[in-house]
């Protein structure tokens, strides 16, 4: 503005409303402004990924038609234990429980080379018959 | 760095403003999307694709279909898994749990998770009890109905917001609107392959007790009771609507067949699957937090929004309704005054005083001699002198003003270097020799009878200020009617009030009258601010002087004929009645006609000159949202309702002014372009001041609208 030129007559005159000659002001509110920004942006970022990487169900091993026939009589031990151990004791392996990216075809786990169905049958549920499902995952071991 | 870059005007929180729209559009989508949710309703028949395979419809309600032949597999004797859909909901949801709690039993919740995400402590609260979690897809959809990616895209949701909710996953997954297994059809066999082919278990029901058709509780209890000691899969609703008889009747199941011997556990327990529920990873906790606590936001948000929504359309409102009334109020006094305002100096008692006009002057070649000769034109009685002040005019200003001078003898023409308008204005009133100022914009044309009306005014002793009615000349295109439309208004609605009630907050630049002593008890115009006149116009309200409105005095004025042009304009506006309000801010404590012109004044110019434009953007997005997830029926009748409002004032403001009403047809376009760049000025402007940015002066560039009247030679040479 003109009256802040040097000569001019309004040169001594104070500052108009609102404007703050040292520049804090700006200063703040700019590095405030970058910092709301970059939460928003990160939170969008974050959301993106979630709606992008898709959640897959844990598999889970299938009991075998036998043992459900079975279970016609209850199962003490397990039924006892389940409210007072919870769900994690009852996970099955990593590898079987993998959240998994990749798109197979059903049932193709059992015949593919990543497969970690036998882990899956071997640990959490023996003699419990087959796999159910199948893992996705690229890297089965990945928790 | 600083010198240059101080001078610019900020930008950067555009990014900030457009970050903060999107993710307000998102959550709104979001939640729109979460709350078209419903309950249990009559069933979505799909029997006409057929039945499903008997490999599905014959086994039992748990089913595997991720191998090559459908596997399933039955609760065993003397075991209920109870499964309640459609939760969690925040009044019947503890409830069941309290019944389940009371009875040492567990069951398998299929929640919708949109309500999950709402409700997540009641997620959790299940969790801890021993209750099991499974997915009822995120807004309850028909998934025979729905394409793979739609149902793809509500599994992986209701996942991400049991993460987020619970930390947990679930491999259970419930289809909405399913019932026994023995009534599955093919589509919905079909969109149980597809769950399938995801990994999830899919769960129906052996017992189906139709309790959210509220049948009574001695038939849901019926309903729900299997035969001769069998194990069943019972379906229940916790949600969707009042589930007191659900509540009842799981209570009396549970008393009555516990003591027959029977267990009442989850779905995974009864089967001897694995827990349905395992832990989630922590990428996935993270997201899934960041989309239940951005639902919940925007659940927030929508009502915050709903409630301001009305509040602002309550103002809007009384504005639309108080502003023709006021004017009509003015419109009365102005006729029972007519006599006395035919001959004010008469009526005083005394003779019409000499009038000086001071016409500052900075870069006008364009229209400057236009405006002098107007002014020389006039029919007022008494002597005028005209002075124009050439304030370091960098073109032919100096020059045309110099051979105005020559030409007429009560035309004089003061130079002074550039000091701005403020500093211009004060070298002429120095100059001028008279008591009565008239201030005029280079750009402005009046009437033969235009100082006489306007000066009329000043009759009245305790009158120290007149406005004049400005009327825009350059009504071409779209811009120049709206803006037209626009002074038509603020002159003749707006101006009016404010003179009814005695707290005019501008006299224009373009047409003002001011009584020297006035002027004199305000120190002159001050150049605190980018809106000297709205800055002088105030100080001498509160000086107690009365400022009022004489609408028969009529300026000419040149408006901005681009975007551009009217965003710059309206940008110095704006920003200097910021500063002048809050320059004139403890106007609103003071006692007297100080505090009473601030406490008119300005809460007035707060609310409807930057509180509700700054909503405005809120309402747009929020007209959107209402649009696609509310009734449109609704949402546009009320816009159109609004809209008529604002026409008929329009029509009347017009009718005031003898204008055309045909110019009315760009008042629906105003909603499109004008109403966004107003509103965005206002952001632009609130923004500068927080920032105390110092911003240059804005000048029109000036087209000459009325050059072609002006013969001048000094024009054609230029």
């Amino acid at each position: 503005m003109g009256q802040n030129r040097p000569g001019v007559t309004q040169v001594l005159e104070p500052e108009p409303v609102f404007v703050d000659r040292t520049g804090r002001r700006r200063r703040l509110a700019r590095n405030v402004g970058i910092a709301v920004g970059c939460l928003l942006a990160a939170y969008l970022a974050v959301v993106a990924f979630g709606l992008v990487s898709g959640a897959d169900a844990p598999m889970a091993p299938w009991p075998d038609p036998k043992s459900s026939h079975r279970a016609e009589a209850p199962r003490h031990g397990r039924i006892a234990a389940r409210p007072d151990t919870p769900r994690p004791d009852d996970r099955p392996t990593p590898g079987a429980t993998a959240r998994s990216r990749g798109a197979h075809s059903p049932g193709s786990a059992p015949t593919t080379a990543r497969s970690t169905a036998p882990a899956a049958a071997s640990s959490a549920q023996p003699g419990q018959g087959h796999a159910y499902g199948r893992t996705k995952s690229p890297n089965p071991r990945k928790p | 760095m600083a010198g240059r870059s101080r001078r610019r005007d900020p930008r950067g929180h555009w990014i900030l403003l457009i970050l903060c729209g999107f993710i307000l559009a998102a959550g709104l989508l979001l939640q729109g999307y979460a709350h078209g949710a419903v309950g249990e309703s009559s069933r979505h028949d799909h029997t006409g694709g057929g039945p499903a395979p008997a490999a599905a419809t014959h086994g039992g309600p748990v089913l595997n279909l991720s191998g090559g032949r459908p596997q399933s597999v039955r609760a065993p004797r003397h075991t209920i898994a109870l499964t309640f859909d459609d939760g969690p909901d925040p009044r019947w949801t503890p409830q069941i749990l309290d019944v389940l709690r009371r009875h040492r039993a567990h069951a398998t919740f299929f929640v919708v998770g949109a309500r999950a995400a709402d409700h997540p402590g009641l997620v959790r609260r299940a969790l801890r009890e021993g209750n099991e979690i499974g997915s009822h897809t995120y807004t309850h959809i028909d998934m025979a109905g729905s394409p793979a990616w739609r149902i793809r895209l509500e599994l992986g949701l209701t996942q991400r917001a049991l993460a987020g909710a619970a930390g947990v996953h679930t491999r259970l997954l419930r289809m909405p609107y399913s019932s026994l297994t023995a009534d599955m059809s093919a589509p919905e066999y079909r969109a149980a392959q597809e769950a399938a082919r995801l990994g999830y278990v899919l769960v129906s029901t052996d017992r189906d007790t139709d309790d959210w058709k509220r049948p009574g509780v001695a038939h849901i209890v019926q309903a729900a009771t299997p035969r001769n000691g069998a194990g069943a899969v019972v379906m229940m609703h916790d949600a969707g609507g009042d589930r007191a008889q659900t509540v009842r009747a799981l209570d009396t199941l549970l008393t009555d067949l516990s003591a027959k011997g029977y267990r009442f556990t989850t779905l995974s327990a009864a089967t001897h699957l694995p827990a349905a529920d395992v832990s989630a990873s922590t990428t996935a906790k993270v997201t899934g937090a960041a989309l239940v606590d951005g639902q919940r936001a925007a659940g927030r948000l929508t009502s915050a929004f709903a409630a301001l929504f009305a509040v602002a359309a309550a103002l809007t409102g009384l504005r639309l309704l108080a502003l023709p009334i006021f004017a009509r109020t003015h419109v009365r006094r102005t006729r029972r005054e007519r006599r006395r305002r035919a001959k004010p100096w008469l009526a005083a008692g005394t003779a019409p005083p000499p009038v000086s006009v001071v016409v500052p002057a900075y870069n006008e070649q364009a229209g400057l001699a236009a405006t002098v000769r107007s002014l020389v034109r006039t029919d007022y009685p008494a002597p005028i002198e005209v002075i124009i002040v050439d304030d370091g005019s960098t073109d032919d200003t100096p020059f045309i003003g110099h051979r105005l001078a020559q030409e007429f003898p009560h035309v004089e023409l003061v130079r002074r270097p550039n000091g701005g308008k403020p500093a211009a204005l004060n070298t002429g009133i120095a100059h001028a020799r008279y008591d009565i100022l008239v201030l005029v914009d280079g750009d402005t044309v009046f009437q033969p009878d235009t100082i006489g009306k306007l000066v009329g005014q000043l009759a009245d002793p305790t009158v120290g200020a007149v406005s004049g009615n400005t009327k825009v000349a350059n009504r071409k295109g779209l811009i120049g009617r709206w803006q037209h439309i626009e002074y038509v208004i603020g002159f003749n609605l707006d101006r009016r009030m404010f003179d009814v009630l005695e707290c005019m907050p501008t006299v224009p630049g373009a047409i003002g009258a001011f009584r020297r002593r006035a002027l004199a008890a305000v120190g002159g115009l001050s150049t605190d601010t980018l809106a000297e006149d709205t800055d002088l116009t105030m100080a001498i309200c509160r000086a107690g002087w009365r400022v009022v409105y004489e609408e028969s005095a009529i300026a000419w004025t040149e408006a901005p004929s681009s975007l551009r042009q009217l965003w710059r304009q309206r940008y110095r506006w704006c920003y200097g009645t910021l500063q002048s309000m809050w320059k004139h801010r403890r106007s609103l404590v003071e006692r007297g006609r100080s505090g009473r012109f601030g406490r008119r004044c300005l809460p007035y110019l707060t609310i409807f000159q930057v509180v509700l434009p700054l909503f405005a953007p809120v309402v747009d997005i929020f007209a959107g949202y209402g649009l696609i997830f509310l009734d449109p029926v609704t949402v546009t009748a009320s816009w159109l309702a609004f809209a008529g409002a604002q026409a008929l004032a329009s029509v009347y403001a017009l009718h005031l002014d003898g204008e055309r009403l045909r110019t009315l047809w760009v008042l629906p376009l105003q909603q499109v372009v004008y109403r966004q760049l107003m509103y965005l000025v206002v952001i632009q402007s609130l923004v500068t001041a927080i920032l105390g940015a110092r911003l240059r002066w804005h000048v029109i560039r000036r087209t000459g609208t009325f050059s072609e009247e002006d013969p001048l030679p000094s024009q054609a040479n230029a």
